[in-house]
């Protein structure tokens, strides 16, 4: 098992886009036979009439957390290139609050009144209308709350990394808070009846809690590192680029390959026209500039084992041209950047670097990116609901 | 006050019964865990309507798009506007609700517009129009909505995605007093 099957596009766009009409089919049809076509069951949730709302979401949650987390453990899925939600906290709590008022108001959520448009409902329409004119208001004012919008970002944190405890936890209490749920709104619509409440918690509890229990158990117990699932094999014949030789390469101008730099922003010692990338940001086709076949990539972690050779590996495989760079940024600061190295190439580099020239004077500038990539947008990762 | 049984059911005549929740709800998690393993990612709603209006706007007032930063950063692309994932799933939902809706007799055969009985229609599309506009704004700043965040976001245990999710619910019943005369 080898999940995401689109890691890195190689599906390819038109592939991955006819998955994603799929996807969306099987979306709308649940969506509709949940009762999400009627803004009236929808909005029955928020004066206490119905329920429906709630026990769609949470078992939906619970049964994509359990199978993703289950093959997480299982080794299965590599989870950092699963493209998680970046937290900005208070323009997210924000944007909710308002969301819960357009919802209640509207009877619609944005993906529901589809649904609803296409049952026939005029109302749901005008939703929509009004959705695209929302977004529309916010791009107009942006500079307005582009300042708060942007603020409060916490990376990529989870529940388990906010609460430092393993995903299982996490997942097997989100799975009880569910059945509590349930049992609660289930055991208010059967007319505060416990008796008639015995059936239900027998059939529906005990499938949650046993899917809460397997995920857990698979998070704890299975391989648990996401990154095993690439290290047999695959990951192995990727081959290295030495240090001395990206840096002849540097120096020399030459414009057919690109430094994918995985480290965190600002890691030392900086790589002279590398492109900051994570393997998230690798994902989101408009994230990354257009990576042409005929480029050849040199993937830079610290170190050359794990992540990168998993990444070059990835490309390899999406027909791309990579390597790693052989002991990775470390090596790189050992064999040419220290002072001691006293190779040509290093030499050449480390005056390129510091601008100045052996003959005395300033060296040419050093050209700013020799690998001409475009520039790379700026974390627009969620627009809207992505 | 309708029990709680019947509000489920939808007042078309002939329409079958909504699937249970559950079954729904396993049915929704499924295909939510497929694009998770395949794409790599979740599903989206408000994210395909942005990018639909930002074509319209190119469309009507292209020196206009200019001045937003993140509408051009969409269009001024090599890939075409609609040419992405979240613009196909979104055809998908109108494609897959209407199969279903249709084959379980859930269509409307006249436009219709659900409201309370005393509610005139004003009121309704009105509320209607007004409400979609919040929600536009709010998924753009919460960045996403009830889909993307809530639920794509929800299932891989985001920190921002389950704070937005609380305060979703937090606004609409704190807000639904307001309201609760269009169903009345």
């Amino acid at each position: 098992m080898n999940f995401p099957l689109n890691a890195f596009h190689q599906l390819g766009l038109d592939t991955s886009l006819l998955v994603s009409l799929l996807v969306g089919i099987g979306f709308g049809a649940f969506l509709e036979q949940g009762g999400f076509g009627s803004s009236k069951v929808l909005a029955g949730i928020f004066y206490g009439r119905d329920w429906r709302v709630l026990k769609v979401m949470f078992t939906a949650i619970v049964t994509a957390m359990v199978g993703l987390y289950g093959c997480a453990g299982l080794g299965w899925v590599a989870m950092d290139q699963i493209a998680f939600k970046s937290t900005y906290l208070v323009p997210q709590v924000v944007g909710g609050l308002l969301l819960g008022i357009g919802f209640v108001t509207a009877g619609y959520c944005p993906g529901t009144s589809v649904v609803g448009m296409v049952s026939g409902k005029l109302d749901a329409l005008v939703v929509m209308v009004g959705v695209i004119l929302g977004i529309g208001v916010f791009e107009e004012g942006f500079s307005l709350w582009g300042g708060f919008y942007e603020s409060n970002y916490m990376g990529e944190p989870t529940l388990q990394s906010w609460l430092g405890v393993p995903a299982g936890v996490v997942v097997l209490g989100v799975a009880l808070i569910a059945i509590g749920a349930f049992s609660a709104v289930e055991y208010f619509e059967r007319g505060k009846s416990l008796a008639a409440l015995r059936p239900w918690i027998a059939r529906v509890g005990s499938a949650v809690a046993c899917a809460g229990l397997l995920g857990m158990a698979f998070q704890i117990a299975g391989p648990g590192e996401a990154r095993a699932m690439t290290a047999e094999g695959n990951a192995q014949n990727v081959p290295e680029l030495q240090p001395l030789e990206l840096a002849a390469w540097i120096v020399e101008g030459r414009v057919d390959f690109t430094v994918l730099d995985l480290r965190e922003s600002g890691a030392q010692p900086a790589l002279l026209g590398a492109l900051p990338m994570t393997p998230a940001s690798l994902l989101d086709l408009r994230q990354r500039p257009a990576f042409s076949k005929e480029r050849r990539f040199v993937v830079v972690d610290d170190h050359d084992a794990g992540l990168a050779a998993e990444v070059a590996a990835a490309l390899l495989r999406g027909g791309y041209e990579a390597s790693t760079l052989a002991g990775g940024a470390q090596a790189f600061a050992a064999q040419v950047l220290a002072p001691a190295a006293r190779d040509s190439r290093a030499a050449a580099y480390r005056i390129l670097v510091s601008g100045e020239s052996p003959f005395g004077g300033a060296a040419p500038a050093p050209s700013a990116a020799p690998t001409k990539a475009p520039p790379q947008r700026q974390k627009k990762k969620s627009t809207g609901c992505s | 006050m309708n029990s709680p049984r019947q509000v489920g059911i939808a007042p078309l005549p002939g329409a079958k019964p909504y699937l249970s929740p559950y079954l729904a709800g396993l049915g929704l998690g499924l295909v939510l865990l497929f694009s998770f393993l395949v794409l790599g990612k979740g599903l989206g709603a408000s994210g395909g309507f942005g990018r639909m209006g930002a074509l319209v706007v190119d469309r009507i007032a292209p020196e206009h798009i200019e001045h937003l930063e993140h509408a051009r950063g969409l269009v001024v692309s090599e890939v075409p506007v609609l040419k992405d994932g979240l613009v196909f799933a979104l055809v998908g939902v109108a494609i897959g609700g209407f199969l279903s809706a249709l084959s379980n007799r859930r269509v409307a055969t006249r436009p219709m517009v659900e409201r309370g009985p005393t509610t005139s229609l004003w009121l309704r599309l009105t509320l209607a129009l007004v409400g979609g506009v919040i929600m536009g704004f709010a998924a753009r700043m919460g960045r996403g909505c009830t889909s993307g965040q809530a639920l794509s976001g929800g299932a891989l245990l985001s920190l921002g995605s389950w704070a937005f999710m609380m305060s979703v619910f937090a606004g609409g019943f704190g807000f639904a007093w307001f309201v609760r005369r269009q169903w009345r």
